[in-house]
């Protein structure tokens, strides 16, 4: 499963174990829809773990569960962490537009993190002001969101997920939205940022090419319910460049994970 | 181009009444010259009562108006965002909504009486009526999702409170005083007229009617009228200002 050195000594962040969650039945009167099944996931610190699968099942719905925000109906989410309680966690929301503020400035978005820690008010600049300036966001600081395009609220988003430094960045099809070239410009863009950051990440995508080139493992999920198909390393560096997109090897690591899906998708 | 719209109305709406007036189309008994209206108001402004009546009652839809808020802004966030409490209240509220509060007259002069606390407890009771249901309507509409994030981020239920709630209920929490605003001073107007009380633009324009000082009556409707435009468009402004990342 992983490359000679066994997971132990590698350490784990999180650890999903047999995940299941049906929604439905009961009370709501629709028939039980099982959109997760037996979904496991080690997570290795300082990983980027891309997740990839047909749309409209499960995805959202594994995160969330990681996240903790929604309990499993069978299986456990262990935390390996000194206090399991305090992960710190990012969570970038498919839909930007309900998850920002409207009512506050680009800044003020990505200050608001901190601000709910009471952090000074210097620490707060600070560390605003470093995001921004990684993402390029600083020309646009005291805009609207709503005054911004879809790309850059999307790195608002990603701004403010990261301000505090979570050990865990969750990112839900942060870029799905974007037509192919801003997408890749960002994938570039959040690339640089992460190889600098080194943040665990799990980020979810249904494009193929943004899941091999960002990940540093594929995890290929199924049609309905959701579970593991096929967990594929990328042998690639640290740093990307948009030439990797045509190069051989992108290419025969993206047709390990295209079979992948394909047989997902078969079940 | 939008400036010369908003004056045309009004300006037709003028010429009609001066033509119908300067033909003797209108007998000026039910409806006197404009000229003559204009110059009790400026009379009474410079030399009479105007002035007094207009900020007593000013004073007393304010300060109605302002508690009415207190009490309404609070009880609507509670019944907006617990799902329970508001399956519970709503018929009542929907029951009492639906009174005209001036029939309700007899009862609060019996529990307040004759002076100023009658008549602000009416603009009370109708208007935090109105700014509860929509407030309410408008904590209704906080997106699950913003909430949501700011809880993964860390916020308490405090800050989500502070944070979220009340700055995306603000649109329905404005449209309720907006409407509280104007209806407050039209019931004060209306009490000033019904319940005792020997000052205030609704007992100016009682009292002008009942003596036949008709100029006198138009002119403290005049000036009921233009306060009324005012506070809305002070409002406005305020909400243009504050609310201006609504629906974008």
């Amino acid at each position: 499963m992983e490359d000679g050195s066994g997971p132990d000594e590698r350490g784990c962040l999180l650890e999903a174990k047999g995940i299941s969650k049906s929604f439905g039945g009961n009370s709501t009167g629709s028939p039980v829809v099982e959109v997760v099944s037996g979904f496991s996931l080690r997570l290795e610190p300082g990983k980027l773990v891309t997740m990839f699968g047909p749309n409209g099942c499960g995805k959202t719905t594994i995160l969330n569960i990681l996240a903790g925000i929604l309990e499993p109906d069978s299986g456990e989410v262990i935390v390996q962490s000194r206090d399991p309680d305090s992960l710190p966690i990012g969570y970038v929301f498919q839909n930007h537009a309900d998850s920002l503020l409207p009512w506050r400035t680009v800044q003020d978005n990505i200050a608001f993190p901190l601000e709910i820690r009471r952090l000074p008010l210097a620490d707060q600049d600070a560390r605003v002001h470093r995001r921004m300036d990684q993402f390029r966001l600083t020309e646009h600081a005291g805009k609207y969101v709503y005054e911004l395009s879809g790309g850059l609220k999307q790195l608002v988003a990603i701004a403010r997920a990261t301000v505090y430094d979570p050990k865990l960045l969750i990112l839900d099809e942060p870029f799905s939205a974007l037509d192919y070239s801003l997408s890749r410009m960002l994938w570039i863009r959040f690339r640089e940022f992460w190889a600098n950051q080194n943040v665990t990440t799990i980020f979810v995508s249904h494009n193929i090419d943004e899941a091999v080139f960002l990940g540093d493992r594929v995890i290929v999920l199924s049609a309905c319910p959701a579970k593991v198909v096929a967990d594929i390393g990328v042998p690639f560096g640290h740093e990307r460049s948009l030439a990797l997109l045509s190069s051989t090897e992108f290419f025969s690591t993206r047709n390990r994970v295209l079979q992948a899906f394909e047989e997902g998708r078969r079940g | 181009m939008r400036k010369s719209a908003t004056v045309w109305l009004p300006a037709a709406l003028l010429a009609g009444w001066s033509i119908g007036s300067g033909t003797k189309l209108f007998d000026p008994l039910f409806l006197p010259a404009p000229w003559a209206v204009a110059e009790s108001l400026f009379s009474g402004l410079w030399h009479g009562t105007f002035l007094r009546d207009w900020f007593a009652t000013v004073a007393r839809s304010l300060s109605g108006f302002a508690l009415a808020s207190v009490v309404g802004i609070p009880l609507g966030l509670l019944v907006g965002r617990i799902p329970a409490l508001s399956r519970a209240t709503q018929p009542t509220i929907d029951f009492f909504r639906s009174i005209p509060a001036t029939a309700l007259f007899p009862l609060f002069l019996f529990f307040f009486g004759l002076g100023d606390a009658a008549k602000v407890a009416i603009v009370i009771y109708a208007c935090s009526l109105i700014v509860l249901v929509n407030t309410a309507y408008g904590a209704l509409q906080v997106k699950v999702t913003r909430i949501l994030s700011a809880r993964v981020m860390g916020a308490r239920q405090r800050d989500v409170f502070w944070k979220i709630i009340i700055p995306e209920s603000a649109p329905g929490i404005f449209a309720g005083m907006r409407i509280a605003l104007s209806l407050s001073f039209v019931l004060i107007v209306v009490t000033e007229m019904f319940i005792g009380t020997n000052v205030g633009l609704g007992y100016q324009i009682m009292n002008a009617q009942m003596v036949y000082r008709i100029p006198d009556m138009y002119a403290g409707i005049a000036l009921a009228g233009f306060t009324g435009y005012l506070a809305n468009v002070s409002l406005l402004r305020i909400e243009a200002r504050l609310l201006h990342w609504v629906g974008k």
